[in-house]
Order: C-alpha cells, then sequence, then structure tokens
C-alpha cells in the first residue's frame, strides 16, 4: 500500500502515545496501590466493592457496640454480685435470728444491723454507669429507680429493656429493670397463703406449702380444722367459700403432708383441740426484696412476750427465709442470664473478627493490585514504548532527499 | 520549426511538474491538502503522407489525486468518533465523582448510621446525639457537594453545546462562501480548484467533528449540507443559522434550533446525531439526567423513610419526634406557554415506588394526562386531575386546554435535602409507649416491649359483617384487631390514617366479606360497590389515641379485654356527655367502638337510687351496691354520689343521678348502666368498662394487640385478673428503642419497589456510571481507530509521500533537461542550416 508522508509519522507518535498511556495506567496503579482508579475500569467489582465496604463497616460498628454491651453488662454482673453476696448475709442473720437462745435485745440488735443492709441494699440497687445514669430504672435512665418507704422501698422506674444491636439479625438485652430483678420476687409460693387461727391455743405451726398441681388449684378459701378427742388429734378440711366439707376425721401425724386441690402444706407440733388454720389466694404474689427484709425487721424488733408472739416470730422468720431464698433465685438467675449474654457476646465477637478478616479480604480483592503483575506489567510496557521510540527514530531518518 | 515547439512543450510540461510536485512538497503538512499531478497527454500529431507525426505534450490539466468514496466514510467515521469521545469525556467527570472512595456518597453514609448506632447505644448522651447531627450534616452536604458537581456538568454541557453551535454557524458560512467561489473560479477557468475543494472538504471535516452531516453534490460543484433527519444546514450559498434557546419546559435546559426570523424553532435532541453536539446531547439524555435523579432518588429515599420512622419515635423532651431531614419536594416547571394562574401541585405517597425518570402532566382539554417520560408511558383520566403514578400524586386546580408541566420529583433532591433538626434534644431515641406486667400478676405471662405502627404498614380490612370488621397484618397475615364496630358514614382509623368507605358518592356499608387493603396511600379493595374514600393522616402521622394508656386485662387463662387506664371522658374510653345517656362503657379504641360494649341511647326507665348512705340498692332490674361515700339528695331529683365506689350488676339502671369523680365498675356480663350527661363543672368519673365476650388468648400462639396505633405481644401462660398496662414512655430517656429501628433502615430495602437498600442504589448509580463509562471508553477507541483507518486509507491516495515527490523531482527535472536538449539540438540542426549557405 502507498503510504504518505504523514501517515508514516503519525502511526509512529500514536503508538509511542499508546504505550505511554499504559505505562501511565500501570505507573497510577502501582502508586495508589489500587486496581481502579475510577468505577469504570471494573464497574461490577466498583459497586461489589461499596456494598462490601458497607459490610464491613456495619461489622466495626457492631464490633462496637459489643463491646460497649459487655462494658455495661459486666457492671450489672459486678452490682448483683455484691447484691447477692448481701442476701447470703441477710439470710444468715436470719438462721441466726431462729437460735432460741437469743433475746429480744439481740434481736433488736439484728434488727438494726439489717436496718443498715437495707439502706446498703437500696443503694446498690440505684447504682449508676459511668455516664451517671440508673442502671435498673429501665427506661428513665435519669430516674433514681429506688426510694426507701416505711415499707420497704418504692420503684419509680418502668419495666423497660434497653437492647443493643450486636450483630445483623441479634439484638441483647443490655439492661434489666429494678422491678424484674427487685419486686417481681414470688412470695412465697405466690399462690396461696396459709394463717394460723387467731384463737389457737395448741403449739402447731403450718408451713407456707407449695402448689403440687396447677392444673387442680380453684382459687377458693379453705379452713382446717382440728378435734383432739380421747388422745386421738383428727383433722377435717372445709372449702369455706362453697362451705362444703372435703374431707372429715383424717388422723392427724406431726409433720405429714396435707393436700388437697391441687395445695400442699404441712402442719407440725400439737394443735389443741378447736384449733383451726386458713389456707387462702394470695392477694400479693410477688414481694419486693425492700419489703421482705422491711418486714423480717419488723419482725426481730417486736419482742417477744406471749407465746402467740413467739409463733409470729417462728412465722415471720420462715417467711423471710422462703423469700429471701425467693430473692435470691431471682437475682442468681439474673445474673446467669447476664453471664449467658456475655459469652453469646464473646462468640458474636470471634465471628465479627472472621467476618472482617474475610471482608477485608474481599475488599482487597476487589480493589488492591497484584504488585507482581503490575510491575511485571510495567516493564514490559517500558519495553515496548523503548521498541516503538527507537522504531520513530529509525523510520524518521529514513527520506531520499538525504541522497540528494 | 516543429521540433523546437515540440521541445518547449516538453520544457512547459516539465516545468508545470516541477512547480506541482514544488507546491505537493511545501504542501506535505497541509491538514486536508490533496497530492496534485499534473495530468499530460500527447498533442495533436500532424498527418503526412509517411505517417502522423508527433508534435509533443499537452498539460490538459491539474488535478488533486481523490477518491470521494474514502473521504465520505472518512467523515462518517469522524462524526461518530467526536460523538463518543465528548461523550465520554463527560461521563468521564462523572465517573470520577461517584467512585471516588473518599468523596462519594457511601462513607458519608455509613457515618451517618455509625452516628445512629451511636445513639442506639447511648440514646441519653449528649455528645452521641451532637454525633449523629453532625455526621447527618456531613450526609447532607455530600450530597450538596455531589448534586453541585453534577450542576457543574450540567452548566458545561449547556455552554459547550451553545459554543458548538457558534462553531456550526461559522463553518458554515466558510462553507457556503467556497461554494460560490469554486464556482465562480471553476466557470472561469473550465479546471478543477483543487486547493479550495480542499479548502471546503477540510471545513466539511471539522464541521463533522461537531455534527453528523449527509452531503450532497450538486452539478455547478456546490455542496448542499443536511444535519439531523434532513434539515438544511448549508444550500448552495444559502447558509441556515442555529442557535441555542432555553427549553420552554425546562428553562436549566439548553436546546438547539433554528432562526427562522426572529423566532428558533426547535430541533428535537434526538434528530441532532453525531458530532460533539450529538455527543453532549445524548450525554445529557441518557445519563445525567438520570445520574441526577438517581442520586435524587437516594436523598428523597432517605429523608422521607427516615423521617417516617423518627416521627413514631420520641424524643428527650418527652414529645412525638418532628422530621429529622427537610424532605425535598418534586419540582414542578410550568410550561412558559402555560396562563400563570394555572397550577398543579405534587407530592410523593410512595418513595419505594418511585423512578428516575421525569414526567410530564398535560391537559388536553378533555383528559388529564401524566406520563413518565423514560418510555411514555401515562395515567389517564377524562373526569378528574387526581393522578398517580410511579408513587408521585397530582392534583391540579383549573386548567386550561393544551397547558402542560414537568414534574421533576428527584431532580433537585439531592440539592434540597437539609436537616431539620438542629437540638440534639430533637432526636427521637425512644418509643412513646412503653409496657408493663402488673407485679399482683400470679400467671407467667410476659407482655412484649411495644411498638409504633407506621403509616407505611399495610393491613388488610375485611369486613365479617356489614357492622364489623377485622384488621390483618398484609405483610405477616397476624391479626392485629378483631370484631371492630362499623357504622356507615364512620371513620375507620388504624396506624395514624383515618378514612371513610364510600360507594363513590357518600358513605355506605361494606358487604360481608369485603376486603380493603391499607397503608396511607389507599391500595385496593375487593368490593363491588364500596370504595375507600378520603383519607387523611393524622399530625404527627400516628394514631390519635397512641398516647391514652390501656390495660390488658385476662379474664381467664383464655380471654383478655382491653380497658383505659383512665377511662373517663377524655381517656379511651369515653361518657358520652348527651342527653341521651352515656355510651356505656364503650372502649372507644381507635375512635371505634370494640364489640361487646353496648351504647345505651334512651333512659327508658326511670327510678331512685335508694335512700341515703352506703349499702346496697335495688333500682329497676339492677343492683347497685355503693361502698363508702356518701349520698346526697336522695328522694328524687338529684343525687350526688360522691368519694363512693358504685357497682352495678344486671338489669339496668338510669336515673337523674350526678356521679362526681367516682369509681364505677360495670360488668356487662350481666348489667348496663345508663348515667345522664354530667352535670357542668362535674368532675369526670373514672369508669371501667368490661366486654360481654373476650378477645381469645392461646399460649400457643399468642396473637398480636394493636391498638390506638402500637402493637404489643402477650406471651406465656397469664392467668385470670391478671393484667399488663401500655403507657406513655414518660422520662424515658435511656429508651433506644427508636434509634434501633432507625439504624435498621441502613440495610432495609425501602427504595426500587422495596429491592434496594441506600447503599445499594448508590451502588447501583456507581455501576450503572462506571458501565457506560467502560463502554464508551471501548467503543471510543474501537471508533478512533476505525477513524485511523480511515485516514490512512485516505492518505494512501491522497497524501503526500516526499520521498515520491523527490522521485517526480528527479523524473522532471531529467525531463526538463532533456527537452532542454532538444531544444539545442533543433538550434544546433538550423545552425547546421545556415552553416550550409557560408
Amino acid at each position: 500500500m502507498r503510504l504518505s508522508t504523514n501517515t508514516i509519522y503519525e502511526q509512529s507518535v500514536n503508538a509511542i502515545l499508546l504505550q505511554q498511556e499504559s505505562v501511565q495506567k500501570t505507573q497510577q496503579q502501582v502508586a495508589t496501590g489500587k486496581r481502579m482508579q475510577t468505577p469504570a475500569d471494573d464497574p461490577i467489582a466498583a459497586a461489589r466493592a461499596l456494598n462490601v465496604a458497607q459490610a464491613a463497616s456495619i461489622n466495626t460498628q457492631y464490633d462496637e457496640n459489643r463491646n460497649n454491651a459487655k462494658t455495661s453488662l459486666a457492671l450489672s454482673d459486678t452490682i448483683l454480685s455484691s447484691i447477692s453476696t448481701l442476701i447470703q448475709d441477710v439470710r444468715t442473720d436470719v438462721v441466726s435470728a431462729g437460735n432460741g437462745a437469743l433475746n429480744n435485745s439481740d434481736r433488736t440488735s439484728l434488727a438494726n444491723t439489717l436496718r443498715g443492709r437495707l439502706e446498703e441494699l437500696v443503694g446498690l440497687t440505684n447504682a449508676t454507669d459511668s455516664s451517671g445514669n440508673y442502671l435498673f430504672s429501665g427506661y428513665q435512665g435519669a430516674t433514681k429507680p429506688f426510694s426507701q418507704t416505711l415499707t420497704g422501698a418504692q420503684y419509680y422506674g418502668d419495666q423497660g429493656q434497653r437492647l443493643i444491636q450486636v450483630a445483623s439479625s441479634r439484638q441483647i438485652a443490655l439492661s434489666d429493670s429494678g422491678t424484674d430483678i427487685f419486686e417481681r420476687i414470688k412470695n412465697g409460693n405466690g399462690v396461696f397463703v396459709t394463717a394460723i387461727g387467731a384463737a389457737n391455743n395448741g403449739s402447731a405451726v403450718i408451713s407456707s406449702g407449695l402448689v403440687a398441681d396447677p392444673a387442680s388449684l380453684t382459687g377458693q378459701d379453705y379452713r382446717i380444722d382440728f378435734t383432739v378427742a380421747a388422745g386421738v388429734t383428727t383433722y377435717s378440711v372445709v372449702n369455706t367459700t362453697t362451705s362444703t366439707t372435703l374431707s372429715s376425721n383424717n388422723p392427724y401425724t406431726s409433720g405429714s403432708t396435707i393436700s388437697f386441690d391441687g395445695l400442699q402444706f404441712d402442719i407440725q407440733g400439737a394443735p389443741s383441740n378447736g384449733d383451726t388454720f386458713t389456707v387462702a389466694p394470695t392477694t400479693e404474689p410477688n414481694r419486693s426484696l425492700f419489703t421482705t427484709i422491711n418486714d423480717l425487721i419488723d419482725t426481730l424488733a417486736t419482742p417477744v412476750i406471749t407465746s402467740a408472739n413467739l409463733s409470729n416470730l417462728a412465722a415471720g422468720l420462715s417467711t423471710a427465709l422462703l423469700n429471701l431464698d425467693n430473692g435470691l433465685d431471682r437475682v442468681l438467675n439474673t445474673q446467669s442470664s447476664i453471664g449467658t449474654r456475655l459469652q453469646e457476646l464473646d462468640s458474636l465477637q470471634s465471628t465479627g473478627v472472621d467476618l472482617n478478616l474475610q471482608y477485608q479480604q474481599n475488599l482487597s480483592q476487589l480493589q488492591d493490585v497484584d504488585y507482581t503483575k503490575a510491575i511485571s506489567d510495567l516493564t514490559r510496557q517500558q519495553t515496548y514504548l523503548e521498541a516503538a521510540q527507537k522504531a520513530f527514530h529509525t523510520v524518521s531518518g529514513l527520506s531520499l532527499f538525504n541522497y540528494l | 520549426m516543429s521540433m523546437i515547439s515540440t521541445g518547449l512543450t516538453g520544457l512547459n510540461a516539465a516545468q508545470m511538474g516541477l512547480l506541482t510536485t514544488s507546491h505537493n512538497i511545501t504542501n506535505a503538512n497541509t491538514p486536508g491538502y490533496s497530492r496534485q499531478q499534473v495530468i499530460q497527454a500527447s498533442a495533436l500529431s500532424q498527418g503526412t503522407g509517411s505517417g502522423f507525426i508527433g508534435q509533443g505534450v499537452n498539460v490538459s490539466s491539474v488535478r488533486r489525486v481523490y477518491d470521494e468514496l474514502l473521504v465520505r466514510q472518512g467523515l462518517q467515521a469522524q462524526t461518530q468518533s467526536s460523538q463518543l469521545d465528548s461523550y465520554y469525556a463527560q461521563i468521564g467527570m462523572l465517573d470520577n465523582v461517584l467512585g471516588d472512595s473518599g468523596s462519594g456518597l457511601s462513607p458519608a453514609l455509613q457515618g451517618f448510621f455509625s452516628g445512629v448506632q451511636n445513639v442506639a447505644t447511648n440514646p441519653e448522651s449528649v455528645p452521641s446525639r451532637q454525633g449523629l447531627l453532625s455526621s447527618a450534616q456531613t450526609l447532607v452536604s455530600r450530597f450538596h457537594d455531589l448534586d453541585q458537581r453534577f450542576s457543574e456538568v450540567r452548566d458545561d454541557v449547556n455552554s459547550q453545546i451553545s459554543s458548538s453551535i457558534n462553531e456550526i454557524n461559522t463553518l458554515a458560512q466558510e462553507i457556503a462562501n467556497l461554494n460560490s467561489n469554486i464556482g465562480l473560479a471553476e466557470g472561469i477557468y473550465g479546471q478543477p480548484a483543487n486547493d479550495l475543494l480542499d479548502q471546503r472538504d477540510a471545513l466539511l471535516l471539522r464541521l463533522n467533528k461537531e455534527i453528523g452531516t449527509s452531503v450532497v453534490k450538486q452539478d455547478d460543484g456546490t455542496l448542499n449540507i443536511f444535519i439531523g433527519t434532513g434539515q438544511a444546514l448549508v444550500v448552495g450559498t444559502q447558509v441556515m443559522t442555529l442557535a441555542t434557546t432555553t427549553s420552554s419546559d425546562d428553562p436549566a435546559r439548553t436546546l438547539v434550533g433554528y432562526v427562522i426570523g426572529n423566532r428558533t424553532a426547535l430541533i428535537p435532541d434526538s434528530n441532532l446525531q453525531g458530532g460533539k453536539l450529538g455527543g453532549y446531547l445524548a450525554f445529557r439524555s441518557n445519563t445525567l439526567d438520570d445520574a441526577q435523579n438517581s442520586l435524587g432518588r437516594i436523598a428523597i429515599g432517605l429523608a422521607q423513610t427516615f423521617n417516617d420512622q423518627h416521627r413514631l419515635g420520641q424524643d428527650l423532651n418527652g414529645v412525638l419526634g418532628g422530621n429529622f431531614f427537610n424532605a425535598p419536594v418534586p419540582n414542578i416547571i410550568a410550561n412558559t406557554g402555560n396562563n400563570p394562574a394555572s397550577s398543579i401541585s405534587a407530592s410523593i405517597s410512595s418513595v419505594s415506588a418511585l423512578t428516575t425518570s421525569d414526567y410530564k402532566f398535560s391537559y388536553d382539554g378533555t383528559s388529564y394526562t401524566l406520563t413518565r417520560l423514560s418510555d411514555n408511558v401515562s395515567a389517564i383520566s377524562t373526569t378528574s386531575p387526581l393522578l398517580t403514578l410511579d408513587g408521585i400524586s397530582i392534583t391540579a386546580a383549573t386548567l386550561n386546554a393544551n397547558e402542560s408541566f414537568i414534574i421533576q420529583p428527584t431532580r433537585n433532591a439531592a440539592r434540597d435535602i437539609s436537616l431539620a433538626i438542629s437540638d440534639t434534644e430533637k432526636i427521637a431515641a425512644a418509643a412513646p409507649i412503653r409496657t408493663s406486667a402488673s407485679l399482683a400478676n400470679t400467671g407467667t405471662g410476659l407482655i412484649s416491649a411495644g411498638s409504633v405502627n407506621s403509616f407505611n404498614d399495610k393491613v388488610v380490612i375485611t369486613f365479617t359483617s356489614p357492622t364489623a370488621f377485622d384488621v390483618v397484618d398484609s405483610t405477616t397475615g397476624a391479626t392485629l384487631a378483631t370484631n371492630m364496630v362499623y357504622a356507615s358514614g364512620g371513620n375507620i382509623s388504624f396506624n395514624g390514617w383515618t378514612m371513610q368507605i364510600t360507594d363513590g358518592v357518600g358513605p355506605t356499608s361494606p358487604a360481608m366479606g369485603d376486603t380493603f387493603t391499607v397503608d396511607h396511600t389507599l391500595i385496593s379493595t375487593t368490593s363491588s360497590t364500596a370504595t375507600i374514600g378520603g383519607m387523611t393522616l393524622s399530625s404527627p402521622p400516628v394514631d390519635a389515641f397512641l398516647s391514652n394508656g390501656v390495660k390488658v386485662v385476662f379474664d381467664s387463662a383464655a380471654a383478655f379485654h382491653l380497658e383505659g387506664t383512665t377511662n373517663n371522658v377524655t381517656g379511651v374510653s369515653s361518657i358520652a356527655t348527651s342527653a341521651a345517656g352515656i355510651a356505656a362503657a364503650a372502649l372507644l379504641v381507635n375512635g371505634a367502638n370494640t364489640a361487646g360494649f353496648t351504647v345505651v341511647t334512651a333512659n327508658t326507665v326511670t327510678s331512685t337510687i335508694g335512700t341515703g348512705g352506703a349499702g346496697a340498692y335495688t333500682s329497676t332490674g339492677a343492683k347497685i351496691t355503693i361502698s363508702g361515700g356518701t349520698i346526697a339528695g336522695v328522694g328524687g331529683g338529684t343525687i350526688t354520689v360522691s368519694g363512693a365506689t358504685v357497682t352495678v350488676e344486671g338489669g339496668s339502671y338510669a336515673g337523674s343521678t350526678t356521679f362526681k369523680g367516682i369509681d364505677i365498675t360495670i360488668d356487662e356480663l350481666t348489667g348496663v348502666i345508663s348515667i345522664p350527661a354530667a352535670a357542668a363543672g362535674a368532675t369526670a368519673s373514672t369508669f371501667h368498662g368490661r366486654p360481654a365476650t373476650g378477645i381469645a388468648y392461646s399460649s400457643a400462639t399468642p396473637s398480636l394487640i394493636s391498638v390506638n396505633g402500637w402493637t404489643t405481644q402477650v406471651t406465656g401462660a397469664p392467668l385470670a385478673g391478671d393484667t399488663f398496662t401500655v403507657t406513655t414512655n414518660t422520662g424515658g430517656i435511656g429508651d433506644n428503642r427508636n434509634a434501633l429501628l432507625l439504624g435498621g433502615l441502613q440495610t432495609q430495602n425501602t427504595l426500587s419497589g422495596g429491592t434496594a437498600s441506600y447503599q445499594s442504589t448508590y451502588g447501583q448509580l456507581v455501576s450503572q456510571i462506571g458501565n457506560k463509562t467502560r463502554e464508551l471508553e471501548a467503543t471510543s477507541k474501537a471508533q478512533a481507530s476505525m477513524l485511523v483507518q480511515f485516514q490512512q486509507a485516505q492518505q494512501s491516495v491522497s497524501g503526500v509521500n516526499l520521498d515520491e515527490e523527490a522521485a517526480n523531482l528527479l523524473r522532471y527535472q531529467q525531463a526538463y533537461q532533456a527537452c532542454g536538449k532538444v531544444l539545442q539540438l533543433a538550434s544546433t540542426l538550423f545552425d547546421t542550416l545556415l552553416n550550409l549557405g557560408r
């Protein structure tokens, strides 16, 4: 083909320009470490990189959230540990108060000690986090949850539980409401209460009992009537709501189990003829830890003078013991739930670290330049460029006019 | 003699050859130059008896070596290449802006949602809240910056169009001048005007760099040039002038037209193909509009969805959240031909349905048309100017025939989005309600934290009879409410909206089995007779009764009912204060009576309550127990019961009695009470109602409880007498439920019909622009190499090769010398003759 002189020059120059462009592009890749300078270099990878970067950023945020959650939960756990120790101490005091060797003044001083413990408990339940927000007031971080009253303590928070996003589909509870830990504590068995008849003469006491069969509960009132005739003690069970006698002339053995309509309890000691005990549905299914301790203080502060006082003391102490155990259960349950949450956070965190690594690898694959390839490309392109320049030099020297 | 003249012709021809060769050498670098050749032919020979004797050589013409077909192909390739190059250059700017990992939208979006998460972690912390506001401001600024870059590119395109038009006009004029000169020159000499022709071809090439042309050669050598679909630009020596003008639909858009007299006749963009101008126009309509709209759609989508959730929350001051962003509104541009008094209004009813297209609303005198401009799909109505398409609702007042409006729902959204709040306390991180279980509960039932219903939630309202309906969540299928009472003409309220059932004209009752699928945008109905009437959204768009406390009271382990916590005249339940009697235990839930409660409408029985003091009284058919308190004014007339608990069992009671500040319990299983209007100034009475039939509860499949605009769920095994309470979240500054929901929006698919999140919508935009840039890069490169091929082909015919010209120089020089020799010889011969005579 016939070539014009312009074509010869243009072709050589174009070849050089083309080589320069690719050298510059590779050079930029090497300099920035990025494979793509603009999305047009690889549009699909660019869009994917944006999505992966968002996922990575969310994952980092969750990691931050998990650390926050761990701090908060650890703080709650510490406070609850102190509270459970306190409850156990109070329980020890109750057991020692049952010792018959104690006199009224011993009990009064015990009551005084317990007053201090109650104040300490109120203080602990009003614990705050590092930024001064109350731990156990539900949603109302600025509201002091408990304030001591004559009968225990009043709760001013709510039942809200703050959650925190710790993984894409997992929210974990960051706080527990004070009312749930310290107030929603089963009072006795939580269903019925037993009581000694006011006119009883015997020494028999009735246990607080338990629910043997929830399905058979009637929610009605009962009375146990004792008859002692010719040295033989028998009792009958009367439903006072419907005025029907359930059973009569049952032989009595101290401490043996009495059960009917799903209820179960026992009576110990020697009842006198005509002694009665009542069983009625509870009007207070839950009793707060504060009320329990406050009642305990009242019980201990009441001097024992009559035998009725003594029965009341025994009844009061046994109720307190039961309710303290229920309260301890509640606190320990919460602590174990916090422990489970902390455990879950740990495992989520290690997943999060793995995920992060994966995202970084993914991002690197999408965005980063392969240096080995880039540098070898650069060397190759340089060679091409030099060749093109040399070719230009050679071709441009060829002219017939040189020989004229 | 003839030998001299023969030699002379050769000498002349060689001289012309040398001149032409020199001309070629000197013009070797002139753009558009075609090498010239001397065309020579032997002169007419002289016939003699001995044969024909040659008389030398004639130069018949100097012509350029030229292949018209190759030149035409080169022009075509050039105009295509210029179009692709200018498109590529423009889109490259967008590509750079969007892809930059530092200045793109992605980092700002991520920063913003990190801010939301931090508020969720520390809702009461002012620094966290300030952090959210700052990152929100960064996000808004990023939208503005990106939009600003887009607008700069748009301005640039507009000015490039103008300068391109100027260039086209200049070139057209010059070509017309050359047409005239060439005609003149060739007319005089009858020879091709080679250099003028080359100049004209060079101008034509430059013209094709600006715009695609088609060229028709005339017999007189002039060229007629047409652009677009056959619009004349140059006809002989006449030039049609092009001009730019702003669009009557959109003042920000530069359009191209012909100057005819003192007005400009528009040429549609799609008719102007090829060249830089074609590239700019194609870039603007195919890429720039769409890209700016896409960005705007993210801005508007984020603003609306975030606002919708934010308004369901409660701020630090305990009031319902307001707008977080100022949501951009659709841009409406009235055609400049419209009557200035005509106007329409456009609103966005569903952001998830939004597209990236612009729309046109027009009225031709009989029908209203709303057209999506990307594919010309229309919604048409002949009766009402109320039209909705792709989540955009248009209404218009009186319009004149042939008026039109352009609606750009998303074009300026990225520019217009801004922060609506600057006060950290106004961030609504909490939910406005909270739930609690009574400590007196004996069962193991738990109540969920509860959430506020969104007016975006879709529900299905199924009529179980003409006067009662059930509400079911359309997404989850969960039953939200059953046996809601409906009266013809009454309002149905749910999730923050209120609507009526009509037959198209007035109130009506639907038939049993009719269903209405509704969110705040009124979706569909299966009824053949009834339709959904006008819908209003509460402001803020939550249920009007949201803040009213409600108690969930279990009547047994398997049934519960709802009652207000403060069932007085302003509470959830309401005592009608008309003389007709109280709405007995009418528990107004979402403004409608719940089933089982009866409204007593008239005093039918007159009786007296008794003679005084606390105790049990029997009125007609009813047993009333008054415990505590005092009764004044006994024995007829107005009786005032104060400070007492009144219990009515069985039958009904009616009398002219004023109850003040008392606690009344009505058990509707056995009794109904009606009490006349409270006397002026009477203290509202607390009023507890209980329906005849409760709502069934099953611990195996506990259903949702949804009233007053909130939804909660009781799980576990509650027992009779257990109560759960839902109240306002007073003091709930540590609550982060709404912040968690706001944070969840980051990954929720809220846009593009619920298929894309904010980030993935942005990713789509980036990959769309990236792909198009890549495509253009490839095609413009391919076109450029094609152009080079055509240029080389053309050059191979017409280009000057200096070596060739060097050879020609030698050739013509030798010819010249040879002819000189001929003359010398002729002279010698003549001398020989002269010497003969000496």
